[in-house]
């Protein structure tokens, strides 16, 4: 041991200073009293008038004795050599991915970390700044240049593995950043290595990487899905588990399938389980056929233990068919048809107008199917007046009024031009040399917007395609047959129909995603009915989002739990429409990669490693300090015992004998 | 003005009380205590057969009708007592609050006064009061002295020096008839025991009134000290601490403990009294619990 300031000694000058005291006798305030008779029996041993007393044993000249030494002590900083950081600032940077919670290590890796930079912290000069910043999904600086120990300690508790990887690159940027202007700075990056790298990092300061973890023994379900076959009547499984461990093992896998409603709220049953013998490195894939066909979801689960758990199970969800749903009313229209088709996520019916008014009359359209349908498409048919579904309206070639526009007449050969040059629903079609047999004439609705107008001398511009919205619905109205016309030929065509359909059912063409990565948002499609959503998490817990018309899609961010998640939509009625299930599962080939590496290959190729901790002096002042301070603490209580005890009797309420 | 030492409407309440005194005395004068000897009060008390020189006119003749023999009737004599009051003057009873002193001479006041209201002879004496070491007051007899009483104790002045055990030796000495003894003093200091069993020695009945102040029991002190004695000026260092007052109260209570056993095996009255207690209480109630006074 050696001391940083031995002048500090000079103050042991200061012991017999104390010890002094103790020698000569006190300058007492003289109290005249009555009489000193019955006092002199109770202290015969003091000395009458010597400047000098003989010296007596006492617990206060002990205590203060030991204070002042340990006080000295503290004060010339006493030091032993040690392993450690060789910076006077400290900028620790945790790797906090699904990884780090491996227990290869006890109890995980991040706690061994923690270990670690605890280590490293202790060893920091007593005015060594320390930066704690953490990689997870998103890189964070939770302390930044702190000298307080305690607060480093109580920040470094709080560190908890993730489920997703780390974004090293963005932490080390912030690690540069912040060492930047720092003078003898070191960059320690405590990691299992399996993270995303920058390409380059330029930084003056010491870079230092210090491997977590020994083993590499994992084993994970690298994909899980289901397929529909035979339109819906089988239901198949899709397993790959992949042994990333350098050892031959076996695990059982269990296949558990839900049927009538997802977990928490319902018990799945298994439905299969498979021993599997998975080599060294290697992979098994399995196609599990013929499960129950009412299967709603499953949750694979790998048996056994290996170093980390979380990609030990996993869930998928059985396709929904729940597009938007688009009924055609009328003959049949190959063309409309066609064009409907290539949009994705559409699912389309189509009705002769008979079957639509028997429908209709028998009252189930108006409460379950007609709900649930986005658009309704009347082909050159109109139904009675009044007899309309909910949802977007759109009418081809009408064959007469109705509440919603009035027919006046007839138009021979139109020409069709774009009613505005910036028509977003003209985008990118073509009207130009466009051939219309005939059309009816419409004037423009109060509620409406031409899109195509007719361009003829004589005849004023009468809208042949107008779009609007009233009473909370949009319409779109054809005032002529595309069949009379060529431009069912052209490509403009489905083209106008994809922005017709967009703009009546927003929406359409984006579908509810089947499996979505763990942290990110899901966008989940509207239909226009729709006055709220209900999301049921994997806790059990549904979150309802009320929407809006104008509202096309909801972004849903809570997925921080892993797990099944179903989605359904509520209409102006309340009535309740599934709408999708989705799974949120960990798996990420990068973290089921347990092993450790030894090296990071930062800048270009060249690998930082374990920097061989320099010898760096520990410090011993703090707990001497303490010491110091307890023995105050004691040689205070110790001095006022008589008036602590007086105080005590007093406030029991006893009078001293 | 100075302050009255009692005040009338208290001296009223004293006329009613009477010192007690556990022996029959003889007196010098006729008065109203019952005397050994016999005297002329309508009490009969014995015969006695007539020798020459007796008084013949205490011959009972219906005796001499029947016996034939003269025979002397004989009668109770009432006659005074001496009652003796000491005071301590010395300087420790300087000092207290209530003080010391001014209480021990109004309670020597009362005392006086009750024995001059009961036709006794007072006298006493101040020790350690200006002049000579004893102070002495000469013996008077009749409520009319009671002023001559009162103006006696209010010149003294307290101060010197006491030799206790030499002073009351002197007074035992000098004083004439024993009688019933007040004592009014703090006991502090040696000598004390001594002097009062000299005293008892001489056939005085004696009471010890031990008067301490308030402070005296419960020591205001703290911390590192040195006590002056306010007599001697001598000095003792202390650190008065939990346990040094603790041990002070010990040692008090143990000191008057023992002077309550020396005043028992003296056939002496011992009563402890702190002066923060009203005096009309002490006297009315106090000192008739102790049967000093009746």
């Amino acid at each position: 041991m050696a001391f940083l300031v031995p002048a500090a000694f000079a103050l042991s000058a200061l012991l017999p200073v104390i010890l002094a005291f103790y020698f000569l006798k006190l300058r007492r305030e003289e109290v005249r009293f009555s009489s000193t008779y019955l006092w002199q029996e109770l202290v015969r041993d003091t000395a009458a008038n010597a400047p000098w007393q003989r010296l007596r044993l006492s617990w206060l000249l002990v205590l203060q004795l030991l204070f002042l030494i340990l006080l000295i002590l503290a004060l010339a900083r006493p030091f032993t050599w040690t392993r450690g950081a060789t910076g006077n600032a400290l900028i620790l940077v945790f790797d906090t991915s699904a990884s780090m919670g491996a227990t290869d290590v006890a109890p995980d890796r991040l706690s061994e970390a923690v270990r670690q930079a605890r280590r490293l912290i202790e060893a920091l000069p007593a005015d060594g700044r320390v930066t704690v910043i953490t990689a997870g999904e998103t890189a964070q600086v939770l302390l930044a240049g702190s000298t307080d120990r305690g607060q480093i300690f109580r920040a470094l508790e709080t560190l908890r593995p993730g489920l997703a990887g780390a974004d090293m690159a963005s932490a080390l940027e912030l690690a540069t950043a912040l060492a930047t202007g720092e003078g003898d700075v070191e960059i320690v990056l405590l990691s299992d290595g399996g993270v995303k790298l920058p390409e380059r990092v330029s930084t003056s300061a010491a870079l230092r990487y210090l491997p977590i973890g020994q083993s590499a023994e994992n084993q994970a379900i690298a994909a899980l899905a289901l397929t529909l076959e035979n339109a819906g009547q089988n239901v198949n499984a899709f397993v790959r588990v992949v042994n990333y461990g350098a050892a031959n093992v076996t695990r059982r896998l269990v296949l558990t399938a839900y049927t009538t409603c997802l977990p928490p709220a319902c018990q799945g049953q298994i439905v299969a389980a498979r021993k599997l013998d998975l080599p060294a490195g290697g992979a098994q894939s399995l196609n599990l056929a013929d499960l129950p066909p009412e299967t709603l979801a499953v949750q694979a689960r790998l048996e056994g233990e290996d170093d980390l758990a979380l990609d030990d199970v996993a869930w998928a969800v059985t396709p929904v068919i729940a597009g938007a749903q688009i009924q055609i009313v009328g003959p049949g229209n190959r063309f409309l048809e066609a064009a409907l088709g290539l949009l994705p996520g559409v699912e389309m019916t189509r009705v002769t107008l008979e079957e639509y008014k028997q429908t209709w009359n028998t009252e189930a359209l108006s409460v379950t199917a007609a709900s649930a349908t986005w658009l309704t498409i009347f082909d050159g048919v109109l139904p009675e007046p009044g007899h309309y579904p909910p949802g977007a309206l759109a009418f081809i070639a009408p064959v007469r009024s109705t509440e919603f526009f009035s027919v006046t007449g007839e138009l021979q050969l139109p020409t069709p031009v774009p009613a505005s040059s910036a028509e977003p629903l003209l985008r990118y079609v073509d009207l130009g040399d466009v051939v219309i047999a005939r059309a009816a004439r419409l004037p423009l609705p109060a509620w409406g917007r031409p899109v195509i107008v007719a361009n003829q001398a004589g005849d004023g511009a009468y809208p042949l395609l107008t779009v609007g919205e009233i009473g909370g619905r949009r319409l779109a109205v054809f005032a002529f047959d595309p069949r009379e016309s060529d431009l069912p030929l052209r490509v403009a065509y489905p083209l106008l129909w994809a922005h017709l359909v967009e703009y009546l059912a927003p929406g359409t063409g984006s579908v509810l995603p089947l499996a979505v990565p763990f942290g990110q948002p899901v966008e989940i499609p509207l239909p226009p009915q729709a006055q709220a959503l209900r999301i049921s998490t994997p806790a059990g817990t549904v979150t309802r989002l009320d929407v809006t018309p104008e509202q096309n899609s909801v972004l849903f961010q809570e997925t921080a739990a892993l797990g099944l998640y179903e989605v359904n939509w509520e209409d102006d009625r309340g009535n309740v429409y599934l709408l999708g299930r989705f799974a949120i599962t960990p798996f990420s080939g990068q973290e089921a990669q347990i092993a450790p590496r030894a090296e990071l290959p930062i800048g270009g190729g060249e690998g930082i490693g374990v920097a061989a901790d320099k010898a760096v002096p520990r410090e011993w002042w703090r707990p001497l300090a303490w010491a110091g301070l307890l023995v105050l603490a004691v040689e205070w209580l110790v001095q006022y015992r008589g008036h602590l005890a007086l105080l005590w009797n007093r406030l029991q309420g006893r009078e001293v004998a | 003005m100075p302050e009255l030492l009692l005040e009338p409407a208290f001296l009223a309440q004293l006329d009613r009380l009477t010192l007690v005194s556990r022996r029959l005395r003889a007196g010098q004068m006729q008065a109203e205590r019952r005397s050994p000897n016999r005297g002329s009060s309508v009490e009969f008390a014995d015969f006695r057969t007539y020798t020459p020189g007796d008084d013949f006119r205490m011959i009972d003749w219906n005796a001499y009708a029947r016996l034939e023999k003269l025979f002397l009737k004989l009668f109770v004599a009432e006659e005074d007592l001496t009652i003796h009051i000491l005071l301590d003057g010395s300087q420790s009873m300087v000092w207290g609050e209530p003080q010391k002193w001014r209480y021990a001479q109004r309670l020597a006041a009362a005392l006086g006064y009750i024995g001059l209201v009961g036709m006794d002879r007072v006298t006493g004496a101040a020790l350690g009061c200006a002049g000579e070491a004893v102070n002495r007051f000469r013996p008077v007899r009749g409520k009319k002295q009671a002023l001559v009483w009162f103006t006696w104790l209010d010149s003294l002045h307290p101060g010197a020096a006491v030799r206790p055990e030499v002073d009351l030796r002197t007074y035992a000495a000098q004083a004439g008839r024993p009688g019933p003894l007040v004592l009014i003093s703090d006991l502090l200091g040696p000598g004390w025991e001594r002097g009062l069993r000299t005293l008892a020695g001489q056939g005085f009945e004696i009471s010890i009134l031990h008067l301490l102040a308030p402070q005296e029991l419960d020591p205001a002190l703290e911390g590192d000290v040195r006590l002056v004695d306010v007599e001697n000026l001598d000095g003792v260092e202390i650190t008065a601490d939990f346990d040094l007052l603790r041990r002070y109260q010990e040692r008090l209570q143990a000191w008057r403990e023992g002077w309550s056993r020396e005043a028992a095996a003296l056939g002496a009255h011992y009563v402890p009294i702190v002066t923060s207690s009203a005096l009309e209480e002490l006297i009315l109630a106090y000192l008739r619990r102790y049967e000093v006074l009746r």
